[in-house]
């Protein structure tokens, strides 16, 4: 009878004890921005937004290193933007250099497994 | 449902008066039928059976839990109000009127039947932040409004049991059933209507002066549910709570309609001295339940899942010598809650597509209740003492944004019942002082992520918990033999709960009937 009691008890504490498995929660993203067709990109600085649309969490951020950048996030769909003045620094076809502030689509993006990647395509504002 | 529960009520009593008629022993038969009822009155309201009913989870060991036929049924009324909601999602308070039956009947040495079914209509008083039923069962995933209100609520329950015993083996299979509709006339509306289903088998052993037994049960639960509003000037959005302060916001509005559906299983293994005998008892048990949250108006899209987990283990002595009884026994429950919610996709023609599952909500609750108690019993007195104490500890965490609530609370105390026995009348009275001292507590919530209503929510009923209280209560029953057939009892009770706040929360209730 003591032995099983043991087992119980031990059982128990086992599965009292067991620490909250947080990281399954989010994934490690790898997201790079694209600059139009015919463009070299020079420099990307602008301050990133995603919405998950189901919680409607919002998290911005600006670390992007030679346009791409690296962030951990809950997995979920996300509806991505770009703040109002971020802007990318470019060389033309003809060798200009330019700056242009710039938009992306708003098509939501599924970042559901535990390493995710994805690129988006900068759009120019006229 | 009212002609599904009119017909099992009829089936009950046709299968009790059935039994009624079928011969009991030689040595049974030659006592007074009078004296018989208030004999099985208090092997009913025994402290040993009583400890020993925990046992009944395997149904094969309540078909001996009694020596004597009893049945009884009754009618009354029961009342509850609280200067504030201990949950404000359950309500300051109710009022029901019930009616309830219950019979143990041995159809012969070898087998027997049990059954209950019982009734009740009345209000819950200021229930806010809920607008779904069986609020302890689906937590954390209910649906729920800042406004709330009174609700109207009916239930009805059944249950019955059959057990049949040879030299060795006893086996006996059990089934219940609870229904239940809950709905208020203003806005806003909730309606909800559940049913839970379990049917339950069991087997034991015989080996000396013990037996073994195993048992296994099956569970089906599904509730609909949904919030209307007749004045589309006061539409207020409805929230599908995940947890704590947290809610999922994509699919907060007016289309509240949502379906839970769920099953589980209970596995349980018991030991105990064979009926009327006393010695070591034991009982482990098992039980999961998985219950699924899906939004009808979003074209039955699986939201939210909760599947609790419930283990508990029981080990206790009884000792009955001559006239004086008592027993110990310590009781241990951990139930673990974990609650996933779907990552939702894009609605692509009219379909929500889920692409995955988080867990996001854990619960916990460790429970440990030792009680012992002292019993003495003649021809005209039979007093009883029984301390008690528990510890009990709840964690509840977010997991993202981090929320966690926890409490630890230690209570003890004590109850005391005296029968006084006439040959006619019994007169029951049974006492009960405690106190609940917190030990520790904790509120972690990301105040800037939440939505303001809800934090007062959480806060409010996290204050309630953690209060001190000092805990009474008064129950007194009387029982008169009409004739050799039949009993008339009346039972009156109330409680009282005093918090540390100064506030109170305080119920009563009467009902009257026959036992037969």
């Amino acid at each position: 009878m003591k032995k099983y009691l043991c087992i119980l008890l031990l059982a128990l504490l086992s599965v009292a004890c067991v620490e909250k498995d947080t990281d399954s929660l989010f994934t490690r993203l790898t997201l790079t921005v694209r600059p139009p067709q015919g463009l070299e990109m020079r420099r990307f600085q602008a301050t990133m937004v995603f919405e998950n649309i189901n919680t409607r969490q919002r998290i911005s951020t600006s670390d992007f290193v030679d346009g791409q950048l690296d962030i951990r996030l809950m997995k979920g769909i996300y509806r991505l933007s770009i703040n109002e003045g971020g802007g990318l620094a470019y060389t033309d076809e003809n060798g200009n250099y330019r700056f242009s502030e710039v938009v992306i689509s708003n098509d939501p993006l599924t970042f559901a497994s535990d390493r995710s990647e994805a690129a988006v395509d900068l759009i120019l504002k006229n | 449902m009212k002609r599904i529960f009119i017909t099992l009520l009829a089936m009950t009593g046709i299968a009790t008066s059935v039994a009624a008629q079928t011969p009991v022993s030689d040595s049974l038969r030659a006592q007074s039928k009078t004296q018989l009822l208030l004999r099985a009155l208090d092997e009913q309201h025994a402290p040993d059976r009583r400890m020993l009913s925990v046992l009944h989870i395997n149904p094969a060991t309540h078909a001996t839990a009694y020596t004597l036929d009893y049945s009884q049924a009754g009618a009354g009324f029961r009342m509850q109000r609280n200067d504030e909601a201990q949950r404000l999602a359950l309500g300051e308070g109710n009022t029901f009127g019930f009616f309830a039956a219950e019979s143990f009947r041995r159809l012969s040495e070898r087998s027997s039947v049990w059954g209950k079914a019982g009734y009740q209509r009345g209000s819950l008083r200021n229930v806010v932040w809920n607008s779904s039923a069986d609020y302890e069962l689906i937590y954390p995933y209910v649906t729920a409004d800042s406004v709330g209100g009174n609700l109207t609520s009916e239930e009805y329950t059944f249950s019955g049991g059959y057990g049949h015993q040879n030299h060795k083996w006893r086996w006996a299979l059990e089934a219940d059933i609870r229904a239940s509709h809950e709905y208020r006339d203003i806005d806003p509306r909730p309606r909800n209507i559940s049913t839970m289903l379990e049917f339950r088998g069991g087997a034991t052993l015989r080996t000396g002066k013990y037996e073994a037994g195993l048992s296994l049960a099956a569970k089906i639960y599904k509730q609909r549910g949904d919030v209307d509003y007749y004045n589309p000037q006061g539409i207020k959005a409805e929230y599908h709570l995940s947890g704590l302060g947290a809610h999922y916001a994509r699919f907060s509005g007016s289309d509240a309609g949502s379906l839970y559906r769920g099953g589980g299983c209970t596995l349980a293994a018991t030991f105990s001295p064979h009926a009327g005998e006393d010695g070591l008892f034991a009982v482990a048990s098992y039980e999961y339940l998985s219950i699924e949250k899906i939004l009808i108006a979003f074209n039955n899209l699986p939201l939210q899942t909760v599947a609790p987990h419930d283990m508990q283990a029981t080990l206790g002595w009884t000792s009955i010598r001559n006239r004086m009884k008592w027993g110990v026994n310590a009781h241990l429950q951990y139930t673990y809650r974990p609650g996933t919610e779907s990552i939702v996709g894009e609605k692509i023609s009219n379909i929500y597509a889920v692409v995955g599952e988080l867990k996001m909500y854990e619960g916990s609750t460790l429970r440990t209740r030792i009680e012992g108690f002292l019993n003495k019993t003649d021809d005209r007195l039979e007093w009883s003492v029984s301390p008690w104490t528990l510890y009990e500890k709840m964690t509840e965490d977010y997991l993202y944004p981090v929320q966690n609530r926890e409490s630890e609370q230690f209570s003890g105390g004590a109850n005391a019942s005296l029968t006084i026995k006439r040959p006619k009348m019994h007169l029951r009275m049974d006492a009960g002082l405690g106190y609940r001292t917190i030990l520790s507590h904790n509120l972690l919530l990301p105040v800037a992520d939440l939505h303001p209503s809800i934090l007062r929510m959480v806060r409010h009923d996290y204050r309630r918990m953690t209060l001190d209280a000092l805990l009474c209560h008064l129950d007194l029953r009387t029982d008169h033999a009409l004739n050799r057939k039949l009993n008339l009892f009346v039972e009156v009770g109330g409680r009282l709960n005093r918090f540390s706040d100064s506030t109170t929360g305080w119920g009563v209730y009467l009902q009257t009937g026959i036992t037969f």
